[in-house]
């Protein structure tokens, strides 16, 4: 592998300028990293797949990382990810160190990125070895195990999970059944438009660029802009110097940080909000003094950002190797590889090794590149967080709107998708269906038919066959049973969680 | 027994397997989560607010809501008579006035140069650097 001939000056450009953007896209609240993704995604037609690539890996990590900048300053996520973020950083902004936390969280952005990257590069190619493997009833149980765990880890209630996952696979199969060329679930009057069901790219669009912007003008566009967002000068005071020296005993808690959000990712579905959380509390019970936690401490300011772009790598884990998205945003890359043609699956990185490569070395500059724009100029971008958003939601609508236009060269039938599941997506966010799950359900749900089929059709009806195949299927069976029970189980915990906490408000309120 | 777990369906039915299937077990689980939140519902008594359900929140904005949706759907439907530079044009302006209704000059003349300058751009760079169809 010749890694100079892979890194052409037009990739590194195409990188540098996915992670600027993105860092915007993550600085403003209400502009997510995902977003950033759909609304360039259309940019990438006209270059080849690994230029693409680079863009769109760009925009993923610099618009995680960019999630930081409002969480320390305004106490609001930039991008779900960095929701736990807010806990301890805003605290330290509070008391004059806004910058020191954002450059902690910069640095442990670095080394999670950078382990998630390890992971990817070590991991995958061992994933996708065994996947190949995979008959038609191994591949129909992984798909039914990822959208189990989906479910399972949703924040509502189990139930409300799995109708999300499966109402996403029921309008995937809208359209013809490429078996025998039956259409199905398809009004009359629209069976030409509908031939061959939604388009994935304009439903991205919709679900995620249009469907949040829609929700954020019911909130009626409340700017961060209207706080004062200043990040006070360290006075020379040595407390609010960021040194490395911060990072001194906290090498367990950064790479513990980093491998839940790398594991976080590579369970199909789980975002980045899930991974924060979680190391975050990981943290908060492994620490010494878990009573400073909360109140400015900067080993949670690492356990979450360490966590988030730890994700980054893990979620291309399971996209690379069987063709499952890890999260939402590696779902909209799944959109970059259906537009270029290329079969993600269990043979895509034997049958592609330069995109490999390409890929592992566009994330390495991605991680590398978001430190140092972040690390020097961290000032400018904290004055990012002041577009006003009625400036960029029209261009941004704008751009939806094009990129849904432009998917299949000029479908006007596209634009309508992208409108009508932007709708759906703001219902759906009203009454609980969670549009992540819906996503991957909407993904999964051709291949989850196809290979049920396959196997129907291999074993002649025989449904006993998910269960006789052997011991890769008893394995896939033990983790299905294994993340409903999870699921069941956790969803009881925080039913308690809650009650108990509710009592306790009840209490404190009579008191 | 076997039976019951044999799928018996000719080929020419294929593509209705699943839209069967998934349809009901979709079907099943909206009669559980009915009866289960109904449950709830009886078992907390009337008073509990959370349980009654709000589809918009308190107080939103009804303007910028409904206002942002008519935009959108105008401009997709004009998009196909003006041609992608005019009706961007027009739509930005429209639809900045919806997130920001304001009669100050310089914010307007933002709108203006944002509105021009944004379709443009748009419109150079897809359109002739990269090739992209446009409306």
């Amino acid at each position: 592998m010749d890694v100079l001939a892979l890194l052409s000056p037009m990739t590194f450009l195409l990188v540098t300028f996915g992670v600027l953007v993105g860092i915007v896209f993550g600085s403003i609240p209400g502009l997510t990293a995902t977003m950033a993704v759909a609304v360039f995604l259309p940019l990438t037609f006209a270059m080849d797949l690994s230029e693409g690539l680079a863009l769109l890996i760009g925009l993923y990590v610099g618009g995680i990382s960019g999630g930081m900048v409002p969480a320390a300053l305004l106490k609001l996520p930039g991008t779900p990810s960095s929701v736990a973020t807010t806990f301890d950083a805003y605290p330290m902004a509070q008391q004059g160190f806004a910058e020191k936390a954002l450059k902690i969280g910069i640095v442990a952005s670095l080394i999670g990125g950078v382990i998630s990257l390890l992971v990817l590069y070590f991991f995958a190619p061992v994933l996708s070895g065994v996947a190949i493997e995979f008959g038609p009833v191994e591949k129909f149980l992984i798909i039914l195990f990822a959208l189990t765990i989906i479910a399972s880890i949703s924040e509502k209630s189990l139930l409300i999970g799995i109708f999300s996952a499966l109402l996403g696979v029921f309008l995937s199969l809208v359209g013809v059944f490429p078996m025998n060329n039956e259409l199905r679930l398809t009004p009359g009057f629209l069976e030409d438009q509908l031939y061959d069901g939604f388009s994935l790219l304009p439903v991205l669009i919709g679900l995620f660029g249009i469907a949040e912007i829609l929700r954020n003008s019911e909130l009626g566009l409340k700017d961060a802009a209207g706080k004062k967002v200043k990040l006070a000068k360290s006075k020379g005071s040595d407390e609010a110097k960021f040194k490395f020296s911060v990072f001194k005993g906290q090498g367990v808690n950064t790479v513990r940080s980093s491998f839940i959000g790398t594991f976080l990712g590579i369970l199909p579905g789980v975002g980045g909000s899930a991974a924060s959380l979680m190391s975050y509390t990981q943290t908060k019970n492994f620490s010494k003094k878990p009573d400073k936690l909360g109140k400015g401490a900067p080993e949670g300011v690492i356990a979450s950002e360490a966590s988030n772009n730890g994700l980054t790598g893990g979620a291309l884990v399971p996209l690379l190797s069987l063709g499952i998205p890890g999260d939402s945003t590696t779902a909209v890359l799944l959109g970059a590889f259906v537009l270029q043609g290329i079969h993600v699956g269990p043979l895509f990185i034997t049958d592609n090794p330069d995109l490999w490569s390409g890929i592992i070395i566009a994330l390495l500059i991605a991680n590398v590149v978001m430190f140092l724009m972040m690390f020097t100029s961290i000032r400018y971008f904290a004055r990012v967080v002041e577009i006003p958003k009625y400036v960029l939601y029209p261009i941004i609508l704008v751009m939806c709107v094009l990129g849904s236009y432009a998917i299949n060269n000029g479908v006007m039938f596209d634009v309508w998708t992208a409108l009508i599941f932007g709708v759906l997506g703001f219902i759906f966010m009203k009454i609980g269906i969670q549009i992540t799950t819906f996503l991957i359900g909407f993904i999964l749900g051709p291949s989850l038919e196809s290979n049920f089929l396959d196997s129907m059709q291999a074993s002649s009806g025989d449904m006993l066959v998910f269960f006789t195949k052997g011991p890769i299927s008893w394995v896939i069976w033990a983790l299905i049973i294994g993340s409903v029970v999870f699921g069941v189980r956790s969803n009881r915990r925080k039913k308690k969680a809650e009650a108990a906490e509710t009592a306790e408000a009840a209490s404190a309120g009579a008191n | 027994m076997s039976d019951f777990f044999t799928l018996d369906v000719a080929f020419s039915d294929y593509h209705l397997v699943f839209p069967v299937a998934i349809g009901t077990i979709l079907a099943a689980l909206l009669v559980i989560i009915g009866i289960k939140s109904l449950v709830t519902r009886l078992g907390s008594g009337p008073q509990d607010s959370r349980l009654s359900f709000r589809f918009f929140d308190e107080g939103f904005d009804r303007k910028k809501l409904f206002g942002t949706l008519a935009c959108l759907f105008a401009y997709v439907l004009v998009l196909n008579l003006l041609g992608f530079l005019l009706s961007s044009i027009l739509f930005v302006v429209a639809i900045s006035l919806v997130f920001k209704p304001t009669k100050d000059k310089r914010v307007l003349a933002g709108i203006a140069v944002s509105a021009v300058c944004t379709p443009l751009a748009i419109w150079l760079v897809f359109g002739q650097l990269f090739d992209i169809t446009l409306p």
